[in-house]
């Protein structure tokens, strides 16, 4: 565990930020608290990152900070769905899924007039996972079943998509942390997908739209 | 948001009484009131004793005499000109504090302004913290500018910002030179800020850009970027650029 940890001088000497803004960045949570880990250390008390999640974090803010605001951008790190609905053209005309995916959605869910963001996010899943061929059709109906139907309980949380198989049955769940899970020796993960990455990726997406 | 379009009715308690709580206008309460449950209004004020064993939702809070709230409190504007105890999370706009107000979790706001005790078990956050008098943090004091003028000993557990000033706001006291333990002085564990200037402040490590040192400081290690002054009273262990 510990090589995967960064501490707070080493995060701005590679980085090049400063004690302020990571501490604007902190107020701002555009940096989750759960990522400031306090460890002692022959220094005294020090405090620790997960190396892989800051740093990809402070490079995407750096990048975005000259397009968006940091509340922008901290709308764009929560969690949280956004607001907008959208129709049916307009996921297809801003390419943020594609038609056929759309109409595979529409073909389990039933035809809709607005699209929520709850709505949008599992067809853009389903669309990543389809195209990456990590999901078959069939999957994809589970997926689209599971999202609509659980999604909710875990809203603004950090969950998790998992898809495991064993002598090609596949079992797809929701979860919050799958951390914690072990499984027999036949058992394959397919697909562990943190819901909040795919978040992100909408709203990018949604907001590059209202620019336009 | 259904029960900002009802209409709210204002609620008085003169002398003693007591609500189960609800959805109100101003609610004033002059002697001493208890609310039972949550309650949700646009002004709260309070001459007199007042606690509040529910949530606590307005848009700007009142206190002259002592309250205590149980639940957490979500404000735009709170003014305590008493004694005040939150026991839960604060969130609020703008927070003045001319009496004491005790935090029992985190606070956080826009900008923070003491003229009296504050004590907060757990962190603060916002844009403005500026001390005119006490304070106790017992966890990180996290504050785009932080202004502090202290005239009683003063602790964080650690201090985070971009502009970060500490001052002693009086002339000693008597008894400040009768025993050292009374000096006015801040304690904290570890300082980190883009802009540090320092006096009477004990600290284990102080980090940032641009650090001053003043006089009365006793500091383990100062870690700078740019630029350093240290005062001559001052009293640092190792000072490293880096």
């Amino acid at each position: 565990m510990d090589d995967d940890l960064i501490s707070k001088k080493e995060l701005l000497e590679i980085t090049g930020i400063s004690y302020g803004q990571l501490y604007r960045w902190k107020r701002k949570s555009l940096i989750p608290e759960d990522w400031f880990i306090r460890k002692s250390s022959y220094t005294g008390q020090e405090t620790f990152f997960p190396r892989h999640k800051i740093l990809a974090r402070v490079d995407k803010i750096i990048n975005m900070k000259d397009d968006l605001s940091l509340d922008e951008l901290a709308d764009v790190f929560s969690p949280n769905a956004g607001e907008t609905s959208l129709r049916s053209i307009e996921l297809i005309e801003c390419n943020i899924v594609s038609s056929l995916t759309l109409d595979l959605y529409v073909e389990i869910q039933g035809q809709q007039d607005d699209f929520t963001f709850d709505n949008i996010l599992c067809i853009y899943i389903l669309e990543k996972l389809l195209k990456s061929g990590e999901l078959s059709r069939d999957e994809g109906l589970m997926l689209v079943r599971t999202m609509e139907e659980h999604y909710g309980k875990l809203a603004g949380k950090n969950g998790e998509l998992v898809l495991i198989r064993k002598m090609g049955v596949s079992v797809l769940f929701l979860t919050e942390s799958a951390d914690q899970m072990y499984f027999d020796k036949g058992v394959k993960w397919v697909i562990r997908l943190p819901l909040a990455s795919s978040i992100e990726e909408l709203k990018l997406k949604m907001n590059e739209r209202e620019e336009e | 948001m259904e029960q900002k379009q009802q209409s709210r009715h204002d609620l008085n308690i003169s002398g003693m009484g007591r609500t189960g709580g609800g959805v109100y206008k101003d609610v004033k309460i002059d002697g001493m009131g208890k609310v039972g449950g949550d309650i949700d209004c646009l002004t709260f004020t309070s001459n007199g004793t007042v606690g509040i064993e529910g949530s606590l939702h307005a848009d700007s809070l009142n206190i002259n005499g002592t309250a205590k709230v149980e639940g957490p409190t979500t404000l735009d504007k709170m003014d305590i000109g008493g004694m005040s105890t939150f026991k839960d999370q604060v969130q609020c706009r703008a927070v003045f504090i001319n009496g004491r107000a005790i935090f029992d979790k985190g606070l956080k706001s826009d900008t923070v302004e003491v003229g009296g005790i504050l004590k907060t078990k757990e962190d603060v956050q916002c844009e403005s913290f500026s001390v005119k008098g006490h304070f106790t943090i017992e966890g990180l004091l996290n504050a785009g500018q932080v202004d502090i003028k202290m005239n009683l000993p003063c602790s964080a557990q650690e201090i985070g910002g971009e502009y970060i000033v500490v001052r002693k706001w009086k002339s000693p006291r008597i008894w400040e030179q009768l025993h050292h333990g009374f000096s006015t002085r801040l304690k904290a564990h570890i300082i980190e800020g883009d802009h540090i200037d320092l006096e009477y402040t004990e600290a284990d490590t102080v980090r940032g850009n641009d650090v001053s040192i003043g006089p009365g400081c006793t500091i383990r290690l100062v870690e700078y970027k740019n630029t350093i002054h240290q005062d001559p009273e001052a009293k640092v262990g190792s000072c490293v650029r880096i």
